[in-house]
């Protein structure tokens, strides 16, 4: 019972965020100094064309109106019409959206394998070497931008050796995932640091906790005690760090899909900037908003989940 | 804390012998790479060896050598003296991305973490919803509306980045002021301003500073990552993220000239971090890295 | 690497094809099949021939539907497309054009009068993006089954050219009226070919359209090719490496820099193909400091062009001596303003330059003309001046030049048509509806030296006429040219009778492959 009230008080959190998100991308085209519509059409267009698109759009309504008709609308998923590309704004949006969702998945997967025994190393090892190296390695991980990592990856493996791919997605799903490989990379390079980190000190604290003392007093073997005990713990820090940093996740994919030219949501966003396509622009940061908020409500579901498990225990 | 005080007790040289003595190496090695960088920015005029905006079109694209230390451009231009001058742009606009929003980020935060109510709920509706979005994309949907530059790059991020800030403050705050001496400071009578800015803050300033290390490598990164975008700082002005962005039609033939930049970039942010590293440690916070 | 804007103006346009002429190919040469490759920077936007402005959505369009006319093999004249022939009246206020007996779409359905008067309909509509090209045109009629009637409010010279366009292409009526959004995904038309897939932001695939009307050189309709991927490839370095390792047959507009190193490639040949294209520096007559011609003669001394084609185009282009692109009545005889710092030092302290800062606009993320700005600029600043280089999104760059609201923009113009007399009256011509192409420039001898161009038939003397245009407007410092720029791409040794036509597209029709 008491779970079923925190899945519901999680779910009713969200909504005054996702009203907020919905306020924010309402907001941003209204934001516009002076006259949008001439600003995007790059002023060529008639005075009636413009009148027309304004009253498409239903800009010529009052605004809490036209708030609540956007709410409504994009309630059922509709996010209004691209400008320039002439296609809903959602459909563009899903058709963009699975190399984003992928290259996400790719690149927390390998952060994953690389974070997880790099920080049970780094543990392990406290305060030697080695795990001073690690720690520094993440910090230069950290310092990187990604942009350029993504132009070093890009010059070592795609132009000079020719091993791999250098932009684009590819068309079957084994050329996708060789084609994401570079672009996931580049992610890993920052996602996995941090990981590391949160990882690490969480895999610490564990290891100096009581039950492992009691392990350690049966005599089962330090690194028997590592992997039975904490690497499962370690998987709620590993949600809790991932969940937190989404936001940033997808920061970095917008700029590593534009070095890579990947078409996703990113480098649709950095496109439709460019053309000023403002109800494209609207659409992907709603889209945006509601991948953060919805990753930030499965973490907190899963998380509970774990920790019952951990409980019990 | 009970270490520090006791290794000080113990100490008798130099105040700032004694200072620096007590630092971890990460501190130490941060601030000496941090202060180098900075000394190349302030004295870049006298160190660097070519105008960072002369061309020369006699020496187009030249490899790292002698005697362009880190090569030339596709202008003829020295990547060394661009890269020095560039120091300038990035530590400067890194510092105010920074310290800017942290100032009334904190002091919001830990007025509405002392006052809450009303107050304290509204901000926290609005940090939840500006964090809920990815930082970047936030940011380019206000340059898109108000135009690529660095004058709107402040803009936008003065009005999104003082939220961690605020979050940081407003937690410690919820701690600081069940303790005894908020009690007996609000028991005494005096003014809540007085309580907040002079016995409240200096406690809770210290995760926002910790954190700010971090924040001014992620700045750095945001601002030179937009120019590359092509929406910060515009070319010729020699930022970093901007030459890269130069670099990158000639990575094929000329990598040194996205490939130094980068190395600056790398360099400050290495620094940055280990201090915000060694912070961390000192102060007893927990590293944040995350936004 | 530049985007290349479509001017409203210039696309009143006879859609030549001066380098399409194709080599004589014998039919034995000639062989069919295989899939063609193409990397293009451009991606397309819409199949929708009506409205787009965008080459990466035109020169696709140009693959997949016709108008009733277009241009000859050689480009000097027109040739009838799904018009088989035409006649006009003597006062030149009514046209009959006769559709092609048998002309099929792609999805089978015989071509109709009543599409032909659908789709003419659709673009000459005033509000439609292209309907000024036929303002003078007061309705279209059918005859009979087979012919289609134009009538004229008042006699229009470049009605042919007009008809030409690519957004006067004849769509299929029913499929159209039945959902114009899907129209816009997958066309029907009857070019040679048509749209199997199209991908936004990746590729657009296209297959031959069975009832094709042109035969090949082996007497089989065309086109020779099985399939052609159009894949969208914005970024340089993966075009050159695609064609490098074999993954794209053609690449489209090559980095300049790279020009060289494509050329050095095994089994791969660079394009160089002659455009109609000039790139300069638009200067705006109309405001402080440029109105004196003083200090539009000081920018152009102080323009060190011999960098410029070094360092931006790597060689490839000519320096200019002429303020509009190098199309057919280009005079040799104008002098070059040369390279002088010291003439352009004087120039500017003779005018009286007072300091305030020039601006210098370039648009957001063009790197070659950033490049060129900033070595104008350096040059620019050496003769006394203080400069700014401002950039701005293409799209706000541009309309603050057809505002008047800007004094120097690092741009290009096309024509798209071979004759001098369109882009000289819209650049020259003071008197026209572009103010001279945002210019402001005015000059009454130019206005009247046009005129007479006009209306002189004789080729030697409107070659005169325009000459002297070329002269007077150059040498008023009318703008900085910076390059007559080629078109540069490169493509697999395979890939045979590829040409890029002055215009910038290709007829895909012709292409095939030796495998």
């Amino acid at each position: 019972m008491q779970i079923f009230r925190y899945i519901v008080a999680r779910c009713l959190h969200a909504v005054p965020v996702l009203l907020g998100v919905t306020i924010v991308v309402f907001l941003s085209i209204h934001l516009v100094p002076g006259d949008p519509i001439r600003i995007m059409m790059h002023g060529r267009i008639a005075d009636s064309e413009v009148a027309k698109i304004y009253h498409d759009l239903g800009m010529d309504r009052p605004i809490l109106l036209q708030y609540v008709v956007f709410l409504k609308n994009a309630l059922v998923g509709d996010l209004g019409m691209s400008l320039i590309q002439k296609a809903p704004v959602a459909v563009l949006v899903v058709e963009k959206l699975w190399p984003t969702l992928m290259l996400l998945a790719f690149s927390t997967a390998l952060s994953i394998l690389i974070a997880v025994p790099l920080s049970l190393l780094a543990a392990f090892r406290r305060n030697t070497w080695l795990d001073t190296a690690i720690r520094l390695g993440s910090i230069f991980g950290f310092a990187m931008p990604s942009y350029w990592i993504g132009l070093l990856l890009m010059l070592f493996f795609g132009l000079l050796l020719g091993w791999l791919p250098i932009s684009g997605l590819g068309d079957t799903p084994l050329d996708q995932l060789r084609h994401l490989f570079m672009p996931s990379l580049t992610i890993a390079f920052f996602l996995a640091p941090i990981l590391l980190q949160s990882l690490r000190s969480a895999m610490l604290d564990v290891l100096t906790s009581e039950h492992i003392e009691v392990a350690r007093a049966k005599g089962l073997s330090e690194w028997r005690i590592l992997i039975k005990h904490v690497l499962r713990n370690a998987m709620i820090p590993v949600i809790t760090v991932l969940a937190v940093n989404i936001s940033w996740l997808l920061s970095g994919a917008v700029v590593v899909e534009y070095v890579f030219g990947l078409p996703g949501l990113g480098s649709l966003l950095v496109r439709s900037v460019g053309y000023r396509d403002y109800p494209l622009i609207q659409g992907l940061a709603f889209v945006f908003g509601v991948l953060v908020v919805i990753v930030n409500l499965l973490a907190d579901l899963s998380y509970m989940l774990i920790d019952r498990r951990v409980l019990r225990s | 804390m009970a270490a520090v005080a006791e290794e000080r007790q113990t100490t008798r040289r130099n105040p700032l012998l004694r200072e620096l003595g007590s630092w971890s190496s990460s501190l130490k090695c941060g601030a000496a790479i941090t202060l180098l960088i900075v000394l190349a920015a302030v004295f870049a005029p006298w160190i660097a060896p070519y105008d960072p905006n002369a061309q020369d079109f006699e020496a187009l694209l030249m490899p790292p050598g002698w005697p362009h230390l880190f090569g030339t451009d596709s202008l003829g231009r020295d990547i060394f003296s661009r890269v020095l001058y560039g120091a300038r742009i990035d530590l400067v606009i890194g510092f105010f991305t920074t310290y800017v929003p942290m100032t009334y980020g904190v002091v919001l935060g830990a007025y509405a973490g002392y006052k809450g109510g009303w107050f304290d709920a509204v901000l926290m509706r609005i940090i939840d919803v500006a964090m809920a979005f990815p930082f970047l994309v936030l940011i380019i949907v206000i340059l898109a509306i108000l135009g690529p530059g660095i004058q709107n790059i402040y803009i936008s991020v003065f009005i999104l980045a003082w939220t961690m800030y605020a979050r940081l403050a407003r937690a410690e705050m919820l701690v600081e002021r069940t303790k005894d001496y908020m009690t007996a400071v609000k028991v005494l009578g005096f003014p809540q301003r007085r309580i907040i800015l002079r016995h409240g803050l200096p406690n809770v300033i210290n995760s926002s500073i910790v954190f700010s290390a971090s924040d001014f490598v992620l700045n750095i990164l945001l601002v030179s990552g937009l120019s590359f975008l092509g929406l910060g700082v515009q070319p010729p002005l020699p930022e970093w993220g901007a030459m890269i962005a130069e670099g990158r039609d000639f990575i094929r033939d000329a990598w040194w000239m996205a490939t130094m930049p980068g190395f600056a970039i790398l360099a400050t942010g290495v620094g940055l971090a280990l201090i915000g590293d060694g912070l961390a440690q000192r102060l007893g916070e927990r590293h944040h890295t995350t936004v | 690497m530049l985007d290349k804007r479509r001017l409203i103006f210039a696309a009143l346009v006879l859609s030549t094809a001066l380098g399409g002429a194709s080599i004589a190919a014998s039919a034995e040469d000639v062989k069919r099949g295989g899939t063609l490759t193409v990397a293009r920077p451009e991606e397309a936007l819409t199949f929708e021939p009506f409205t787009p402005s965008d080459n990466g959505s035109i020169y696709n369009i140009m693959q997949i539907c016709e108008p009733l006319i277009v241009a000859d093999a050689t480009g000097k004249g027109l040739e009838p497309s799904l018009a088989e022939s035409w006649t006009a009246s003597a006062d030149g206020l009514t046209y009959d054009f006769k559709l092609r007996p048998g002309v099929r779409f792609s999805n089978g359905k015989p071509l109709t009068v009543e599409d032909a008067i659908f789709s003419l309909q659709k673009v000459a509509d005033p509000k439609a993006s292209f309907g000024f090209a036929f303002d003078a045109v007061k309705a279209f009629d059918k005859v009979d089954d087979s012919t289609l009637r134009i009538t004229m409010k008042r006699p229009y010279a470049t009605l042919e050219s007009a008809l030409s366009l690519f957004a006067a292409s004849i769509v299929s009526k029913a499929d159209y009226e039945k959902d114009p959004a899907a129209f816009g995904q997958k066309p029907v038309c009857t070019g040679a070919f048509q749209v199997e897939s199209y991908e936004r932001g990746t590729q657009v695939v296209l297959v031959p359209n069975p009832n094709y009307w042109r035969k090949g050189v082996d007497g089989k309709p065309l086109p020779y090719l099985d399939k052609v991927v159009l894949k969208y490839v914005p970024e340089s370095n993966s075009r050159v490496l695609g064609l490098q390792n074999g993954d794209f047959d053609v690449a489209l507009v090559v980095p300049l820099n790279q020009a060289n190193s494509v050329k050095a490639m095994d089994g791969v040949s660079l394009e160089v193909s002659p455009s109609y294209r000039l790139d300069y520096v638009f200067l705006n007559h109309g405001k402080k400091p440029f109105d004196d011609k003083r200090m539009r003669m000081a920018v152009n001394y102080a323009a060190n062009r011999d960098a410029i084609m070094k360092a931006v185009y790597f060689g490839f282009g000519e320096q200019p001596n002429s303020y509009m692109p190098k199309v057919n009545f280009w005079s040799d005889k104008v002098a070059k303003i040369p390279y002088d710092i010291e003439k352009a030092k004087a120039l500017v302290k003779e005018a009286g330059y007072d300091g305030t800062p020039i601006q210098l606009m370039v648009d957001t993320g063009n790197a070659p003309f950033r490049t060129a700005a900033t070595i104008l600029q350096q040059g620019w600043q050496q003769a006394g001046l203080k400069v700014e280089i401002v950039e701005y999104d293409s799209g706000t760059a541009f309309s603050m030049a057809q505002k008047g609201e800007y004094q120097a923009y690092v741009s290009y113009i096309t024509s798209d048509i071979n004759d001098d007399d369109e882009l000289a009256s819209i650049q020259a011509d003071g008197t026209g509806p572009t103010a001279a192409f945002f210019s402001n420039y005015k000059n009454e001898e130019v206005t009247k030296l046009l005129a007479q161009a006009r209306e002189v038939g004789d080729k030697a003397k409107r070659a005169e006429l325009y000459g002297k245009v070329q002269d007077i407007v150059y040498n008023d410092a009318y703008s900085v040219p910076l390059n007559f720029l080629p078109y540069v791409n490169g493509y697999n040794n395979k890939v045979k009778n590829w040409h890029t036509i002055t215009v910038g597209w290709w007829w895909l029709r012709d292409v095939w492959l030796d495998k």
